[in-house]
């Protein structure tokens, strides 16, 4: 300001004044803005990643399957009479066989290259009508002309190959094959060797045989053989129960078979078709279990028998497997269980599975059950035939080709069309492909038709899971019908059930309870601090409720699971009573409160706190003691447990204890509505004390009108047949909801508290000085002026708290019990996402479908929580800024 | 009265000013806060009080019961219950004894009903005895030997002898296993370190190359020489237990059975009934003693945590140091640097958020992108010899590195919330004032904002650090285990080990309270850890609080 002329030549410090800033300062700003933009950036952008990158292992889940033609070749001659067909474990070399071309062949299945070759004399399958053969095992079995059967093994047997065993010479490239020594060296894309031979081992002898020629065959493994099944042309079916042991004299495998011939059924309307070709049985196929046996013939009548006593076979029932007179066109077991994917000659596909279903008339109580339809693929008014069917050795994925040249990956689980592509495309075939083949790990599919075989390099992705999967009901095996449900181990590995509703019904019930228990605590005692309160008792609460926050939730879900739960279990009836005795304690604690004089009561008013905490606390606490044994006898006929089992008489206890609650509020605002204006008109001459009884007689009648309409409802309902178990109540586990929303509540309460104690006391004191100075009285500013101004700042408070319940994982853990069912029963336990998680993703197999379900399941809540927050963090921003406006 | 009648304008009544004040409605309110005040008073004192009292020699009373059976134990818990197998219900009491000896009848604790008690009284030679494995045992001293040798009988003279013996044979026993534990374990990891060379110059260049040959070479007189070691250590560890393999102590049950327990067997012994309070002070602080600083023994249930107490401790340093600068870094940025605007407004509000995100999702991020991600690269780059050699990650797994770096994450935003709070305290005036005097940019931030704000800073670092320390649902994930042999940390170089697993104070309780084989001999183990937990939590929260009013006051008196 002038200064520049004010400026002395020389200022008293004697040295000359600098004008510009030092290159050092300059430079180290720079440089700190550089540094600290750049670093704050790339922070932020690492916690924003945490999201991204969940969505980055979810997403893969849903990407669709990849079937991309590799090569086509020749087939000396098509598979008209037997065809058999597998790979090498790795799915890089085919070996084949068809009946009519006389030769065991061995192909590389990316070039179709023939590598080696057998004959069929060689391997006595010369007159061979049926094979089957199992790929992991190589257990096969062979049905003849003549009726005999071989049981043995075919296939391609992978070794481990050092890389300094591998013949001298020129290298292998990765994926490629190389013929040595009567096997194949096969350098797999991971960059390890395999050594593959070809197996043919079928014994000299024929087993006890069928008469007729062979017509279809099938085989299972079992825990020291096989169990076979074959159909002969007249229709008898042989079981047969092989296993095989080493004698341990001699070293050779000595072969033991049992088994037993079951005749033809000829039943009435069976009969009448019998010169039809159609009704003749044709296809037979055994459980993977080994304990079911199902014949089909070609008109869809299919016979279910149980065969756990391979000596005596029992029919179990008779099913049709197709609708409206279409013929089947090919079966084929499912992976896992007793699954059977039928396709017919109209192009639907279904999948039956026994179950133990209503209405079950067999003696073993299961029935065969449609679960799941694949309509045709659409096509041009043609008429579509499946000419054939391959599962997958690993999973419930199969393939179906059809007469439209189409090939169609199916997912039984998830009833979904993964893929569809044109068999013919590209050259790869000439026409519909009459036989297919899965390899093990999924990743090649091979189709031969009439004149040539093709190769497709298969990436099947995770077909299991699909958004109705995961979201929706579905029918798994064994299931009686469509049902949400999570499990991923145990028994029933075969299919892993990803259904995530259980997991986020668990998240929401935990979230809903806790809430209930936890908000109205927390939003009134942090009214009550923050009104009522003197502020040096303030000073000391606030940061002991604030430490409560910051407790370790192991430490919670530890008192809670390991504390909590065995002490709730011997005394629920007292914690219900509680939650109506206490706050009736209290209310009467208050009117007793209004007896006093007013003047003792202005003076007391510092030791009102005190009475409540020490004195009518503990008095509601006794009271709910005192009352739960009469209460319990009164509702449940003495015992709580039994009634929640089930036993005990009606339900009208609790409809009582759930509509006490309503009735309570009906009650409240009846009083307010009516009976207070009534009083206020007929009260002008009453004094205080007058006033006080005739408040806390109203009280006494309040009470006993709340209980008489919950009876009264509760009987309404009760007469209605409408009852509370299995639905809000239940049978009584140890780790339970209401062991949950006590345990949580310890770490919800003081959040919830602490903001909205902030968000209470921050409403400007010219406000309630305003109030308060107008007359009204320290309730009535609270509950209209302080209450509403901070409203959103309580909101938000609720939002936070919710936000924490939702993700909580160490208490849900602990007390929640960890299975994962739907239900509201307060008394029963649940599992949450986060419990999941937490237990499941350390043993998920990296990149598998189980693992990437468990991401998607933390991008659930991540969701979840995001979405809460951020509204509660509009809130309260706007409140903010309301706040400084005011 | 009179007067009320005269005036006409009155409209209220005795009733709605009653009605006014609420008092109902106030002292539903203030029920609620005294329940929100007893369950964190009722939940931290039962918590002192069990975790406190785990180690206290508490009496040892001999309980005779009316079908004659004896029991020697300590009187745990005592409760009212309602017999209902009678028509008519009578309420009994009935006492909870923890009698040990779980191989004789296999069980730590029972209960007893009043009615089948017949007499209690306090045995002078009754005596606890706390051994290596099997739990405790309850008992009198018969005699103690020395091969065949009856070195003391009777139970003053046994007692006598085995305290002027037990000390030598414990510290002998403690120093084999040390031996076992720890100087084999660096004979093994020499040998792995020298065959994970021969791996790694097979990778790099090679069987037929020189470096190849010399690895071999080295592999081979690390074995000669390890194996020469190895024979010195047996030759130690064989002096040792042979010093100790005669001796052992005879006991007497309650019932009168026999039992010999081998004298370096036992930890520790102590006859509670001939304690004086003093005495009883000297077993307590022992017990505590082990318990801080000792390894952890039978599947964590007895003995010390002090792995887990190290654990605990190196996670939440190498988290604060990684969460500090960040957090301090990304909070600067956002409130000196960035311009205002929607996008500042969003990424702050996205920040704010993830600060609730559950902790469990960025324990299942730091599992799927810093191990499976980030530690598998590194494994692929620098300790592929690992992975070849036995398919053992190094990186590539849970690890203390990967747990900090996770927590780090998961408190980045809580920091990055406060800081930014406690820059926005400062008053523009000082900025301005600074930059008035010639200050640029960043001497301001420098010398008058960063200190000016610095409580702030701290309070948020150390909040973070006390959730850091307690959370345990991410750790689950990224590297925690029940029984890490190796530490973390230790005397060899490089002296911290980020790839190791840990154990941690939280998970322990996890752990113990829920997987443990025999979860009630446990619990009071439990109680402990929890107590010590809540205790390094509160000890963490209280600084905060007494930094912040500390500080508080030095500016609220620098204000004029």
């Amino acid at each position: 300001m002038g200064s520049l002329g004010m400026q002395p030549k020389s200022p008293f410090t004697g040295r000359p004044r600098r004008r510009t800033t030092r290159p050092w300062v300059k430079f180290g700003d720079q440089l700190a803005r550089v540094l600290i933009t750049f670093g704050g950036l790339s922070t932020i952008a690492a916690v924003l990643m945490v999201g991204i990158f969940l969505l980055a292992v979810a997403l893969p889940l849903f990407r669709s399957a990849q079937l991309d033609f590799e090569h086509a070749g020749p087939v000396a001659h098509g598979p008209t009479g037997a065809f058999g067909m597998g790979t090498d474990e790795s799915g890089s070399v085919v070996w084949l066989f068809a009946e009519n071309d006389g030769r065991l062949q061995v192909l590389d299945s990316a070039h179709g290259e023939s590598l080696l070759s057998r004959s069929a004399a060689d391997c006595r399958l010369a007159e061979a009508t049926a094979i089957r053969t199992l790929s992991g095992t190589m257990q096969a079995v062979v049905g003849y002309r003549d009726g005999s059967l071989r049981v043995g093994r075919i296939g391609l047997e992978s070794t481990f190959l050092a890389a300094s065993d591998l013949p001298s010479g020129e290298a292998i490239e990765r994926g490629a094959v190389r013929v040595w020594q009567d096997a194949v060296i096969v350098h797999n894309p991971n960059g390890q060797y395999s050594r593959v031979e070809l197996i043919a081992e079928l014994p000299a002898h024929t087993t006890a045989s069928l008469n007729a020629q062979v017509i279809d065959v099938d085989i299972t493994p079992l825990a020291n053989g096989s169990l076979l099944a074959a159909i002969d042309a007249n229709g008898r079916v042989r079981v047969e129960s092989v296993s095989q042991r080493r004698n341990l004299l001699t070293d050779a495998m000595v072969q033991t078979s049992t088994g037993s011939i079951i005749e033809p059924l000829i039943s009435a309307p069976s009969a009448a078709k019998e010169k039809s070709d159609a009704g003749r049985m044709q296809f037979v196929r055994v459980s993977e279990l080994g304990d079911q046996l199902f014949v089909m013939a070609i008109d869809g009548t299919a016979l279910r028998y149980d065969i756990r006593d391979i000596e005596a076979p029992v029919l179990m029932e008779t099913f049709s497997v197709t609708q409206d007179a279409v013929e089947v066109a090919a079966v084929a077991r499912l992976f896992g269980g007793t699954s059977l994917a039928v396709a017919d000659s109209a192009g639907s596909v279904r999948v039956f599975f026994a179950t133990r279903a209503a209405g079950a008339q067999a003696a073993d109580g299961l029935k065969m059950m449609a679960a799941k339809t694949f309509p045709p693929a659409h096509s041009s008014g043609q008429a579509v035939r499946i000419t054939a069917m391959a599962a997958s050795p690993r999973s419930r994925l199969f393939a179906v080709a059809d007469s439209t040249g189409m090939i169609r990956l199916l997912q039984s689980t998830a009833e979904s069309t993964v893929l569809s592509v044109p068999a013919t495309a590209a050259g790869a075939l000439a026409g519909p492909a009459s036989q297919m083949l899965i390899a093990p790990r999924e990743n090649r599919l091979l189709a031969v038709d009439a004149t040539r075989i093709s190769a497709w390099a298969l990436d099947a992705g995770y077909p299991e899971v699909s958004p109705r999967s995961l979201f929706g009901g579905v029918w798994y095996e064994n299931y009686p019908a469509a049902m949400h449900t999570w499990e991923t181990t145990g028994h029933e590995s075969f299919e892993s059930k990803f259904g995530l509703m259980p997991l986020i019904f668990g998240t929401l019930k935990a979230t809903i309870y806790a809430m209930l228990f936890a908000t109205p605590i927390a939003i009134l005692a942090a009214l009550y601090a923050s009104q009522f309160m003197h502020s040096t008792w303030r000073a000391r609460i606030k940061p002991t409720i604030e430490m409560m926050a910051s407790l370790p939730s192991v430490v919670l879900g530890f008192v809670a699971g390991l504390v909590v739960a065995p002490l709730l279990e011997q005394a629920v009836m007292p914690v219900i009573t509680g939650f109506f005795a206490v706050p009736l304690t209290l209310v009467a604690g208050a009117h007793l409160w209004q007896l006093l004089p007013a003047g003792w009561r202005s003076q007391l008013s510092g030791w009102r706190f005190p009475v409540i905490m020490v004195v009518a606390l503990p008095a509601g606490i006794l009271v709910a003691m005192a009352s739960a044994g009469w209460v319990e006898r009164l509702l449940f006929q003495g015992d709580l447990q039994a009634w929640l089992d089930g036993g005990g008489g009606s339900g009208l206890g609790g409809w009582v204890l759930a509509l006490l609650p309503l009735a309570g509020v009906a009650t409240t605002v009846l009083v307010g509505k009516i009976v207070n204006p009534w009083l206020r008109r007929k009260s002008t001459n009453w004094s205080q004390p007058q006033a006080a009884i005739v408040s806390l007689g109203m009280f006494g009648v309040g009470v006993a009108c709340t209980v008489a309409i919950a009876v009264a409802a509760a009987m309404f309902l009760d007469a209605l047949r409408l009852d509370t178990r299995g639905g809000l109540f239940g049978t009584y586990v140890q780790r339970n909801a209401l062991v949950v929303a006590l345990g949580m509540s310890f770490a919800i309460i003081p959040l919830i508290f602490t903001i909205a104690d902030d968000a209470l006391s921050s409403v400007p004191d010219h406000l309630r000085s305003a109030s308060l100075g107008a007359g009204a009285t320290p309730w009535q500013t609270a509950v209209r002026v302080i209450m509403p101004t901070a409203a959103s700042g309580l909101f938000s408070a609720v939002m936070i708290g919710l936000g924490r319940a939702v993700g909580e994982t160490m208490i849900v853990l602990m007390a929640a019990g960890n299975t994962p069912l739907m239900g509201w029963n307060v008394f029963n336990g649940f599992q949450t996402l986060s419990a999941a998680i937490a237990t499941e993703l350390p043993e998920a197999a990296r990149g598998s479908a189980h693992f990437r379900v468990l991401f998607l399941a933390a991008l659930t809540l991540f969701a979840m929580t995001f979405v809460v927050n951020t509204v509660a963090e509009i809130v309260r921003q706007r409140f903010r800024r309301r706040a400084h406006e005011l | 009265m009179s007067f009320n009648k005269q005036s006409p304008r009155r409209l209220r009544s005795a009733h709605s000013s009653l009605a006014a004040h609420g008092e109902a409605w106030v002292w539903l309110t203030g029920g609620s806060l005294a329940i929100a005040i007893g369950m964190i008073t009722g939940l931290l004192l039962f918590i002192t009080v069990r975790g406190a009292s785990t180690f206290w020699p508490a009496a040892m009373e001999l309980v005779e019961l009316t079908d004659g059976r004896r029991v020697l134990g300590e009187i745990t818990a005592r409760e009212e219950v309602i017999d209902q197998s009678d028509d008519v219900p009578k309420p009994i009491s009935r006492k909870l004894v923890r009698t040990a000896n779980f191989e004789i009848d296999g069980k730590h604790y029972e209960w007893f009903d009043q009615g089948e008690i017949l007499q209690i009284s306090l045995p002078e030679w009754a005596t606890a005895v706390e051994r290596l494995e099997g739990g405790r045992f309850h008992g009198f001293p018969l005699r103690l030997l020395e091969g065949d040798r009856i070195v003391a009988e009777g139970s003053a003279q046994t007692w006598q002898a085995f305290v002027a013996v037990h000390a030598a044979a414990r510290r002998r026993c403690c120093e084999a296993l040390r031996i076992d534990r720890h100087d084999r374990g660096v004979l093994q990891r020499e040998l792995r370190a020298a065959r994970l060379a021969v791996v790694q110059a097979d990778l790099d260049s090679g069987r037929e190359s020189s470096t190849f040959a010399a690895a071999v070479a080295s592999e081979q007189s690390v074995i000669k020489r390890t194996a020469s070691q190895s024979v010195v250590l047996d030759q130690k560890t064989a002096a040792l237990r042979n010093a100790n393999v005669a001796w052992r102590v005879e006991f007497a049950t309650a019932a009168g059975e026999k039992k010999m327990l081998a004298l370096d067997s036992i930890v520790r012994a102590w006859q509670p009934n001939r304690l004086s309070v003093l005495g009883k002070l000297g077993v307590y602080g022992a017990r505590w003693r082990e318990f801080l600083v000792d390894d952890p023994r039978e599947a964590n249930s007895a003995g010390g945590v002090f792995p887990a107490i190290l654990g605990t401790v190196a996670m939440t340093l190498i988290m604060s140091l990684l969460v500090a600068p960040f957090g301090v870094l990304a909070a600067l940025y956002l409130r000196e640097y960035a311009t205002r605007g929607p996008l500042t407004t969003a990424v702050r509000i996205a920040i704010n958020n993830l600060a609730g995100v559950p902790s469990i999702v960025y324990g299942a991020f730091g599992l799927g992108f810093f191990c499976y991600v980030l530690g598998a690269g590194i494994d692929d780059i620098f300790f592929q010899a690992s992975l070849v050699a036995d398919n053992q990650p190094t990186f590539g797994t849970g690890g203390l590195l990967w747990a900090s770096l996770t927590l780090a994450l998961l408190t980045l935003p809580v920091v990055i919330v406060a800081t930014e709070e406690a820059l926005s305290a400062v008053p523009n005036s000082m900025r301005e004032g600074s930059y008035a005097c010639g200050a640029g940019k960043w001497q301001t931030i420098r010398r008058i904002v960063l200190p000016r704000a610095l409580p702030g800073i701290m309070t948020g670092l150390i909040l973070a650090m006390a959730r850091g320390a307690g959370e345990v649902a991410p750790l689950m994930l990224v590297g925690v285990k029940k029984l890490a042999v190796d530490l973390p940390i230790d005397s060899r170089f490089p002296f911290v080990h980020p790839e190791r697993e840990f154990m941690h104070l939280a998970y322990l309780i996890y752990d113990v309270g829920f997987q443990s084989p025999n979860s009630q001999a446990a619990r009071p183990m439990v109680f402990t850890i929890t107590f010590l937990l809540i205790a390094i939590i509160v000890l963490l929260n209280g600084t905060a609080v007494w930094i912040r009013s500390r500080l508080q006051r030095r500016f609220i008196a620098q204000h004029f």
